[in-house]
């Protein structure tokens, strides 16, 4: 009887569990304001890229600034951040990295004085981390765009 | 008087890689010269064991699980584990056993990656490694070296995430080993898990983010050649930071066709995930 009612127990406690489940996704889709876009909702960051943008992303020409900001695809969590910054660091010429999962960008500052990496360097140590470069801009650069965010 | 019968378990844990649930692998991985280490510990509830008459069983087992980023999109995983194990047989007898269990050793490899934005992704990769004899007695350990191989699929998408795996292991030996669990022998396995995760907090990340929590849940099934069939259900709760993640969850039977080993009554399990 005792083993049966574990059973039972089990049973009921797997409904319990299925059902509040179902009951706080239900709940976490319907609590999107009804003037909010999907893509803002669902936390969505699409970075504006150009054919040029990405020819510059494999440069293998030193970069002039000691600031540098990379956009990058693929970082959907916190523990990304820690893998991109681990791989950056070890890049010789960088000395400070900071990532900003809100816009998928990470802001470097380079050694002055030191030779800098290329953007080509920077996105192997990227891919290394496990993702993607697809734009690189440098401080004071002209034209330099941010990513856009969709429209809440 | 209730003896206690230590049975070491090797439950086959994932690998530590983010965005990944409890049981079910995800296609991502430490980054080459970072490492992971993953230990769980989970309780498990077994009813009656058709085969030898067993009553019940409760078990409590200790699983680490150490990955390394070998190169890109590589990744090489260990995978050992202790137990100790309650039994109760048909007489109201009960017995204790502890041991080690086998030593699970693979490699994963990145086939596919597609950066679709900042936080989306697509990723697949396979797995392939072997289980490799304890050295302990039948209770513990198959006494064999058994391979097996998988594929898993991840998909990020805002705050949604979602991992299938699957994965088959040859059991070339395993008789008479103990198999609450499954999978771990004599007939060869097949487990299929599917796993949702949804990031509760923050809703947004932020400039200064450093951590998220999740709720997941998952589906995880396995499908032996002796025609036993389990599918449970696992919702879990989920804290990632940038240097370390904390996971909590519970394991429910769904659907049981057993005839060769006990069922599983409940799981809870809990565990951390450190990076360095």
């Amino acid at each position: 009887m005792f083993y049966s009612s574990a059973r039972t127990s089990a049973r009921f406690a797997s409904f319990l569990s299925v059902a509040a489940t179902a009951l706080l996704l239900s709940g976490c889709a319907s609590n999107r304001p009804s003037n909010m876009s999907p893509e803002y909702e669902e936390n969505v960051i699409n970075h504006t890229v150009s054919e040029a943008d990405m020819a510059a992303a494999k440069s293998k020409k030193a970069i002039e600034a000691d600031t540098i900001t990379l956009w990058v695809n693929g970082l959907g969590c916190p523990l990304c951040a820690s893998n991109i910054d681990r791989q950056l660091e070890r890049v010789p010429g960088v000395q400070t990295v900071a990532v900003d999962l809100s816009v998928g960008k990470v802001t470097l500052g380079l050694i002055g004085g030191a030779p800098h990496p290329s953007p080509w360097t920077l996105g192997e140590a990227v891919e290394d981390a496990g993702f993607t470069l697809v734009k690189v801009e440098q401080a004071g650069a002209a034209g330099a765009t941010p990513a856009v965010p969709p429209k809440p | 008087m209730k003896t206690l019968s230590v049975v070491l378990l090797l439950a086959l844990a994932s690998a530590a890689s983010a965005q990944e649930a409890m049981y079910t692998a995800a296609a991502t991985m430490p980054s080459p010269g970072v490492s992971v280490v993953r230990p769980q510990f989970n309780y498990l509830k077994f009813g009656t064991n058709p085969e030898d008459g067993t009553q019940s069983t409760d078990r409590y087992q200790l699983v680490t699980s150490f990955q390394t980023g070998i190169a890109r999109a590589w990744s090489l995983t260990i995978d050992f584990g202790a137990a100790f194990e309650d039994s109760e047989n048909a007489a109201g007898n009960n017995h204790l056993d502890k041991g080690i269990e086998d030593i699970d050793l693979y490699l994963k490899y990145r086939f596919y990656k597609n950066d679709t934005g900042g936080i989306d992704t697509i990723r697949a990769a396979v797995m392939f490694g072997a289980e490799f004899p304890s050295g302990d007695d039948a209770d513990f350990s198959s006494d064999s070296v058994d391979p097996h191989a998988g594929v898993v699929l991840t998909m990020v998408r805002g705050r949604h995430g979602f991992n299938q795996e699957i994965d088959f292991r040859l059991n070339t030996n395993g008789a008479g080993v103990d198999n609450n669990g499954g999978g771990e022998g004599p007939s060869d396995a097949l487990r299929f898990n599917s796993a949702y995760l949804y990031r509760i907090i923050p809703d947004r990340f932020t400039s200064t983010s450093t951590g998220a929590w999740y709720i997941t849940a998952e589906m995880n099934g396995i499908y032996e050649t002796n025609g036993d069939t389990e599918l449970r259900w696992s919702p879990g709760l989920m804290y990632e930071g940038t240097e370390f993640a904390f996971e909590l969850m519970a394991q429910f039977p769904l659907y049981k066709d057993l005839h060769h080993r006990a069922e599983l009554d409940l799981a809870i399990g809990v565990g951390i995930r450190l990076t360095f």
